[in-house]
């Protein structure tokens, strides 16, 4: 891979990935519950499961407490866990596809892909409405091929550069900017009703 | 397709000022192959937060302080960890809690010897050349002794001390 990193390693972590290697039990539960959200929000972007993603945070978490003697020190701890969470969202993800092989595959190559009405009216309170929106963004983004939903996971949460996010994909900076074009390109078609003026993307 | 290399500069402002939807997708697939083979070129980007887009950001559902809980639950089971000094301490105690019953057992069995004996008239008291700690039992705090001891008549006797009496016979 030859994508360059910079990540900022904070020190005060690495003090906590240090006591949580020794197997010290509250170290452990710091860094669970500093990482946990963002963990959640990969997984269920990739899974699109509510249940799947917190099984995938779970088992992520414990691969990630027994390895840490394989933890780079010079990557952040959150990056190196997200490799983790990916890959196993992505491996949830095969096996789903497999399972789901035998009854659905009658001869299509593209899965069927419908999103809902946007119905706007008689929707009583902004929760609902961003239950809903978050519901059409769920399915949109499970339309996207494996690699692309996992760049997106990454990319969702606001706050990774193309060069962490390409760490814990594992692929070169150049492939995450490229995926990521695609992902949000074919987000924004079919999220086009949501906001017409921003998210008119032809194809050119 | 070749590019000059001031295009890529102008393709990777583009990127960098987070304009990354204003590319073709031939710009985009020229720019990744030119990224992937310029390490100086990525290196531009790896700092670089791409554009956030609100729409593209709303999750729901989250999980709740419960499902939190039974997650950590899980990954504090199935990774033990190392227990606190306290504990190891307290591991500790457990440890010698039988051997220092055995002591006091064995105290005991030679204050037995020892002491005089009162024997019944017609009665022969011989010591036993053959006494064996058949079981020593603990529960808590208390230990009750089993002894059980055999010589060539094949008698056998069992004694069980309670707490006190083994406290008050140490």
């Amino acid at each position: 891979m030859n994508s360059v990193t910079r990540l900022n390693v904070d020190r005060s972590e690495l003090c906590l990935v240090e006591q949580a290697a020794r197997g010290e039990r509250d170290a452990r539960r710091e860094l669970f519950e500093r990482h946990r959200e963002a963990a959640y929000r990969v997984a269920l972007r990739i899974t699109g499961r509510h249940e799947d993603a917190l099984d995938v945070v779970q088992d992520s978490f414990i691969k990630a407490f027994e390895r840490l003697g394989d933890f780079q020190r010079a990557a952040g701890f959150k990056t190196w866990l997200l490799r983790i969470v990916t890959n196993r969202a992505l491996d949830l993800l095969r096996a789903r596809k497999v399972r789901l092989a035998v009854p659905l595959d009658a001869g299509d190559d593209e899965p069927r892909f419908e999103l809902p009405a946007c119905n706007d009216a008689e929707q009583p309170g902004a929760e609902l409405e961003y239950r809903e929106l978050a519901e059409r963004l769920r399915q949109a983004v499970e339309s996207l091929p494996p690699e692309q939903r996992a760049v997106f996971a990454l990319y969702a949460l606001g706050e990774m550069t193309y060069g962490q996010i390409a760490e814990a994909v594992g692929v070169p900076i150049g492939t995450v900017m490229s995926r990521l074009y695609h992902a949000r390109r074919r987000l924004h078609r079919l999220l086009e009703d949501l906001a017409p003026s921003e998210a008119k993307v032809e194809d050119r | 397709m070749t590019m000059p290399d001031d295009k890529f500069d102008e393709l990777l402002d583009h990127v960098a000022a987070g304009r990354l939807d204003d590319l073709t997708p031939e710009q985009v697939t020229s720019l990744d192959t030119h990224l992937n083979a310029a390490a100086s070129s990525s290196e531009r980007l790896a700092d670089v937060v791409p554009e956030a887009d609100s729409r593209l950001s709303v999750i729901a559902p989250t999980p709740t302080d419960a499902e939190w809980d039974g997650v950590w639950q899980r990954i504090d089971s199935a990774a033990p960890a190392r227990e606190s000094a306290p504990r190891v301490i307290g591991r500790t105690i457990r440890f010698w809690q039988p051997l220092a019953a055995a002591a006091a057992c064995l105290l005991l069995l030679i204050v037995w010897r020892l002491s005089p004996v009162q024997v019944p008239p017609g009665w022969e008291m011989r010591l036993s050349d053959h006494v064996v700690v058949h079981e020593i039992e603990i529960f808590g705090d208390d230990c009750v002794f089993v002894a059980y001891s055999d010589n060539e008549s094949g008698s056998a006797v069992i004694w069980v001390f309670e707490a006190e009496e083994a406290r008050e016979g140490a």
